[in-house]
């Protein structure tokens, strides 16, 4: 989608605290599991985050790195994962629901169709 | 023996225990204690959820995750109780003084505990939109079924203190309201619409 729309969308990774770190509510129990403790500085949260981007192939994508205080998944209730898209406005043109139930990148996508008034994708 | 029964109890255990014991467990005792881990107290204090003073691999039982996460559950449901109809003024965050002055305000018969008929009238002075979450007959639900022991169909208003001071954990006499609404959103597009993608690495 970002090499798709990246023209007319800036899109950014923001990288925000651990889902499931071994400290977390719900700590890997299933052997494979990937083991990560939940960084306790900026420094380790940034390598954290580098390493999750490169890690899922989304270097290429500007990436943003919350501060300790979590101010940004507060802001936009995003804990665990979630995805917004933002007019030229500044006004939230759509978000789905926090992850994983809500968690809907085909939605990003239409809604992104829409506000670039694009023809809508067939199924 | 010690050892193999050791050895047999670390390759059942989950892998978050196991990952935790290879990088923490100095003596190989099959527990971590304070002096041995080095990221802090209060992950410390997080993961030791029987609260016996020690990580160990019934922390991060399936069986240990499940009875803690369902006491957290009846925490989160109490706090959301205590936010959302014990408030006096606007401000999102509950003091504990006002949650004391409020339950007293209601009290009609001056017994010091609150009684279901109280609850009801204290919820006609809370506005509606607070109420959503929770309904009032919820909200007294969980009230009576964990603060009122002996049944009597009322709830001490110590009790509703203590129970605020579970929730402190950082004894500050403030309960906070978390990702508030209708603030600002800080990321402002530059010249075209942004998408942003919030997540992490597990």
């Amino acid at each position: 989608m970002h090499e798709k729309y990246g023209g007319q969308i800036d899109f950014k990774l923001v990288y925000i605290r651990e889902a499931h770190p071994v400290e977390g509510e719900m700590p890997p129990t299933e052997e494979g599991e990937s083991c990560i403790e939940d960084p306790v500085t900026l420094e380790e949260r940034t390598a954290l985050a580098q390493r999750c981007a490169q890690e899922f192939g989304l270097s290429g994508m500007p990436l943003i790195v919350d501060g300790m205080d979590d101010a940004l998944g507060l802001a936009y209730e995003a804990w665990p994962d979630r995805l917004y898209l933002i007019g030229k406005d500044g006004a939230v043109a759509w978000k789905c629901g926090r992850g994983p139930a809500g968690f809907d990148p085909d939605g990003l996508e239409t809604a992104i169709r829409s506000l670039l008034k694009l023809p809508e994708l067939k199924p | 023996m010690g050892a193999l029964l050791l050895l047999l109890l670390q390759q059942d255990a989950s892998p978050a225990w196991r990952y935790l014991a290879e990088k923490y467990d100095a003596d190989r005792d099959g527990r971590i204690i304070a002096a041995e881990y080095l990221r802090g107290a209060d992950a410390f204090a997080a993961m030791d959820r029987d609260a016996d003073g020690a990580l160990t691999p019934a922390d991060f039982s399936q069986t240990g995750l499940a009875a803690w996460r369902e006491q957290h559950r009846k925490e989160r449901q109490m706090k959301g109780v205590l936010m959302a109809y014990f408030q006096e003024d606007k401000e999102p965050d509950l003091r504990r003084a006002e949650l004391l002055h409020k339950a007293a305000a209601f009290d009609k018969d001056k017994d010091a505990r609150m009684s279901a008929s109280e609850f009801n009238t204290l919820v006609k002075d809370v506005p509606k939109g607070r109420q959503k979450e929770l309904p009032p007959a919820d909200a007294w639900a969980h009230l009576a079924a964990t603060l009122d022991p002996d049944g009597d169909a009322r709830v001490a208003h110590a009790d509703l203190g203590a129970a605020f001071d579970q929730l402190d954990a950082d004894r500050d006499g403030l309960l906070k309201q978390l990702g508030r609404k209708n603030q600002p959103l800080p990321l402002k597009p530059a010249d075209k619409p942004m998408a942003l993608l919030f997540g992490s690495f597990t």
